[in-house]
């Protein structure tokens, strides 16, 4: 039985068909066109998936299409405004914190609801945040020197 | 991690360096320029960055999806070996929405896709000889209903006995291709003439290449029957060819297109070409797009992985820790196709020396057919299997001997003007020599030595370890003829650039490196070249990106392409202004040659010089070539010159292992790495921390578990543990090497791709060096050193 639902991505209302098992990420790519999470393994091991739902980052794939009624989402795509990168989205292109870039999008999304929260992490809870998001390519340094710099710049700009 | 060091301050001070020597000298330049133009040597950032970050870069499945496009499901083996004895598809058909339902024998071709031996079908025919073997090819309307469909499809198959280990194979008599052998000397004399001997076998584990990007193909029907395909591959070209042969079609009418892919790391090489095929397949029987993706368990369970190896040797050493002679045999599990496995197991009989020399050796390889997934390409392609060999046995004797592990290294270690085993000159190995000792100084090795000795006295339950691996790593295809690549440059009318070259962007940044090396070449900034997708119509008969040398051979094709037309606007310039000379720099033309350039007052800017050349009719396209000089190997005899050079570094790492539950944990790293004049530090050293700990991920936590029938049990994410961020080390520095340039590689530089995963070779011995802290000799580690392994380790009494 197909269910309707509302919801708000990237500052934009949506209304949507869903089916009862159909999974958020389903719905954002191919009923919304918004491709940045990606399906790594759809089974809330990658965190390729990531995107930030009223305010915390959660696995698109584990989340029923049905349960982001109301939901407030954000994915890589709203980040930048007028051109300007986000400082997180600037800092992993400096830091080359991107090879294949595949799990770019999920990656700042999980560091973005981290300095959402608390714009000063240490490394131990940057360490926590990305804990759930895989990267085959970079190594992980590059990022969490990223993260760490993108909170610099943040902590500079809103100083 | 401690954040007031290193990377960054090594990338700069490397960038520096790396600048500083490729200023080819041109008189002096105001514009200080070389970091923001891009030019090779600095370190531009990510030519696709600015999409990444902001989610609009495509992969496959992020293309928009064609009007009418299918979604392919494939049916595959669920038993490891037998006969087909039914395939009935009736039911399937009649599922509404489904548009194809297709076995081998609606293959209009050939059923073959093995690239380098034919010895492997599209889909089974009458034998399955692995679980995950495409069966039968469901195309319809929705994912779900090819799922549906799928299970409506009745196959039943009489088991037979698998043949799952080398041990079984070898028994049998089965392997993939010939087995083959490298001599000098007299080893079974002077085996037995040797101070000391010792015999044992070396096994690894293979590895999930687990790029995030799963395998995926699209297919799309074009004009005359021609087809389309846009494919997560390193390889366009082999499938170009195989979904030719598969659908009976000249190759001129498929094209295979790939922007980038979501990593590789060898397992697109050649296993891409499978989905590829089937969804051109699908295209061809239905008239409309087909996309095949396999999700992440269909993908674990079907394609190839690293190569097991189980190397049995025999060494002979004197007192010093020298050896006399080498006895191995190497035999690895290549799965039920040849797929590259006979080129990966040559690779890792060329690699057996590592960076000695060892006068008396004998390497025999066996490429061992079993009813397992194939095995396949993965970064170091054999390298890394027949290094840990010589060096688990120098491991081995530097604890008998109580000789310190840098020492022995060095004793044995190659000099300027030797010999590799199969007869090549190791060119520029003193380098070796130079990084080994720098680096000993470097990581304070004999301090902290002194220091874990006093940790490890005073712990415990707590152990710590040190390690080191070096390497000497061969760069060319040891398949000579795939040393040659193509490009196609063009320069339109408004000076912009268009580079098309037969590499793949796989996070590897090779189209950043081959831009820099466009830009430099032509003189204009970097920001003007757009480096174009990689395609089969554009640049023809490409090679693998593969063995590292993507850049390399592509490189050097564009370099040839934009030459041509360097020289042909140097001409024009030259008459055009009556001058002796030409510079092209940073987008401006200036008068003068070498060393007398007049950078005060440009000549033109090369987009007036461009609208200038055109009206004259000059060619603005150029299509390149390169084919790397003197590479010859002759299997038969196992001598040669298959390598154009080498490459050398060496890592040195520090854990701590909790003896009570094996964990283990990476505390201090160190390598430094020779990558000539790099083209761009900042990416190369990018590539050295990434190949490190997918290194280490093989060393220590990724183990491939099978049922006793062959089916790969660890088939997600959830049961096969790939490095996650917890695993970096809290001291991590990669340096570059700055006393090295390579005449022969592209702009002096060296590749860099699969080197570095043998430092993560080091994590292995430093784990060993802790549990020999106990007194045990000797210590009995296989990679994967899990946490299971190296408990037991601990608790078995000391030898
Ligand atoms: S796709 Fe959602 S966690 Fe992997
Ligand atoms: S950049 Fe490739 S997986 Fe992270």
């Amino acid at each position: 039985m197909k269910h309707t639902i509302t919801l708000n991505v990237n500052g934009q209302k949506y209304t949507v068909d869903v089916e009862p098992q159909e999974k958020l990420l389903d719905v954002l790519r191919d009923k919304l066109d918004i491709t940045s999470p990606k399906k790594g393994c759809e089974m809330g091991e990658c965190g390729a998936c990531t995107v930030i739902m009223n305010g915390k980052a959660v696995n698109s794939c584990l989340v029923l299409a049905v349960e982001s009624q109301d939901a407030v989402i954000t994915t890589v795509e709203a980040l930048h405004a007028d051109g300007k990168l986000h400082p997180l989205q600037q800092a992993f292109i400096d830091a080359g914190a991107v090879q294949c870039g595949f799990c770019t999008p999920g990656m700042i999304m999980s560091a973005k609801a981290l300095l959402d929260t608390n714009p000063t992490p240490t490394e131990m809870e940057i360490k926590e945040a990305i804990a759930g998001n895989f990267c085959r390519c970079t190594g992980y340094k590059p990022i969490v020197d990223a993260i760490q710099s993108a909170a610099a710049v943040m902590k500079k700009e809103g100083a | 991690m401690k954040t007031e060091t290193m990377p960054q301050k090594s990338t700069e001070k490397e960038v520096k360096q790396v600048v500083v020597s490729s200023d080819s000298g041109a008189g002096a330049n105001p514009v200080d320029a070389f970091v923001k133009s891009g030019k090779v040597g600095s370190s531009p950032s990510h030519l696709s960055g600015r999409e990444h970050v902001t989610g609009r870069s495509q992969f496959i499945d992020d293309i928009p999806k064609p009007r009418n496009m299918l979604y392919v499901k494939v049916l595959t083996s669920p038993v490891a070996h037998g006969i087909v004895r039914e395939l009935d598809c009736e039911e399937a058909r009649k599922v509404p929405g489904v548009k194809a339902v297709l076995t081998y024998r609606d293959i209009p071709g050939e059923n073959q896709i093995g690239a380098i031996l034919p010895d492997e079908t599209c889909l089974a025919e009458e034998h399955v000889h692995f679980v995950g073997e495409p069966v039968a090819v469901v195309a319809a309307e929705t994912a779900e209903i090819a799922e549906e469909a799928m299970g409506k499809i009745r196959l039943n198959i009489e088991e037979l006995t698998p043949v799952l280990t080398i041990d079984d194979a070898v028994a049998k008599n089965q392997f993939v291709g010939p087995i083959r052998k490298i001599e000098r000397g007299n080893v079974d004399e002077m085996l037995k003439n040797s101070p000391h001997y010792l015999e044992g076998k070396v096994v690894n584990g293979g590895q999930e290449h687990f790029y995030l990007e799963t395998q995926s193909a699209l297919a799309i029907p074009e004009d005359s029957g021609a087809i389309t395909i846009y494919s997560s591959t390193q390889n366009p070209n082999e499938i170009q060819r195989m979904a030719s042969n598969v659908l009976g079609k000249p190759q001129s009418e498929v094209t295979v297109d790939v922007k980038r892919i979501g990593g590789g790391f060898g397992g697109k090489e050649s296993q891409a070409t499978s989905w590829a095929s089937i969804a051109a397949l699908a295209a061809h029987h239905t008239g409309l797009p087909c996309l095949c993706k396999l999700d992440r368990e269909e993908d674990m369970i079907s394609t190839g992985k690293r190569h097991v190896f189980e190397s049995t040797y025999r060494v002979g050493f004197d007192d010093n820790g020298k050896i006399l002679a080498f006895d191995v045999v190497l035999c690895s599990n290549a799965g039920a196709v040849a797929d590259a496995s006979t080129s990966i197991l040559e690779r890792a009989m060329l690699h057996a020396d590592n960076i000695y020399n060892i006068d008396n050796i004998r390497v025999i390889g066996k490429p061992c057919r079993t009813n397992l997934h194939p095995a396949t390409a993965f970064r170091g392609f054999g390298g890394p299997q027949g290094i840990l060999v010589i060096e688990t046995i120098l491991e081995i004797i530097a604890n008998k001997l109580k000789i310190d592990p840098f020492d022995i290294r060095l004793r044995n270690i190659y000099k300027e003007g030797d010999k590799a085993h199969y007869g090549e000159p190791v060119k520029n190995v003193r380098h070796m020599e130079t990084i080994l000792k720098k680096l000993r100084h470097d990581s304070d090795w004999d301090e902290r030595k002194r220091k874990v000795a006093e940790f490890n006295a005073k712990n415990k339950y707590l152990k710590k370890g040190l390690g080191v691996a070096p390497v000497k790593f061969g760069i060319s295809f040891t398949a000579a003829h795939l040393n040659q690549a193509g490009s196609l440059v063009h320069v339109y009318f408004d000076g912009s650039v268009s580079v098309s070259h037969g590499a793949i962007e796989m996070g590897q940044e090779v189209n950043t490196k081959i831009g820099q090396i466009a830009a430099t070449t032509l003189g204009v900034p970097l920001s003007t070249v757009r480096v174009e997708s990689t395609n089969t119509k554009r640049v023809a008969n490409s090679s693998p990106t593969a063995a590292s040398s993507g850049c390399d051979l592509n490189g050097q094709a564009v370099e040839n392409a934009a030459m041509q037309i360097h020289e042909r606007l140097t001409e024009f310039a030259k008459t055009l202004f009556n001058v002796s000379g030409v510079r092209f720099e940073d987008g401006m033309v200036y008068a003068g040659e070498a060393g007398k350039v007049n950078y005060a007052e440009p000549l033109i800017s090369f987009n007036e010089l461009i609208k200038k050349a055109y009206f004259q009719r000059v060619d603005l396209t150029a299509h390149g070539f390169y084919a790397s000089p003197g590479i010859w190997f002759d299997r038969e005899k196992g001598v040669g010159n298959p390598f154009l050079y080498f490459v050398y570094g060496a890592g040195v790492t520090e854990v701590t292992v909790d003896t009570l539950t094996g964990q283990t944990k990476l505390d201090y790293v160190r390598i430094l790495h020779d990558s000539g004049q790099s083209l761009n530090p900042a990416v190369d050293i990018g590539q050295i921390y990434g190949a490190y700990i997918q290194a280490y991920g093989w060393a220590t936590t990724e183990e491939l578990v099978y049922s006793e029938g062959g089916k790969l049990l660890s088939n997600s994410p959830a049961t096969y543990k790939i490095p996650t961020y917890g695993d970096v080390p809290t001291e991590f520095y990669a340096e570059l090497f700055s006393g090295s340039t390579n005449e022969l590689g592209v702009k002096r530089s060296k590749a860099n791709g699969e080197p570095p995963f043998i430092y993560g070779e080091s994590v292995l011995f430093a784990i060993a060096d802790a549990i020999a802290s106990t007194g045990k000799y000797p210590v009995n580690l296989s990679i994967p050193a899990t946490p299971e392994k190296v408990w037991k380790e601990f608790c078995s009494e000391a030898g």
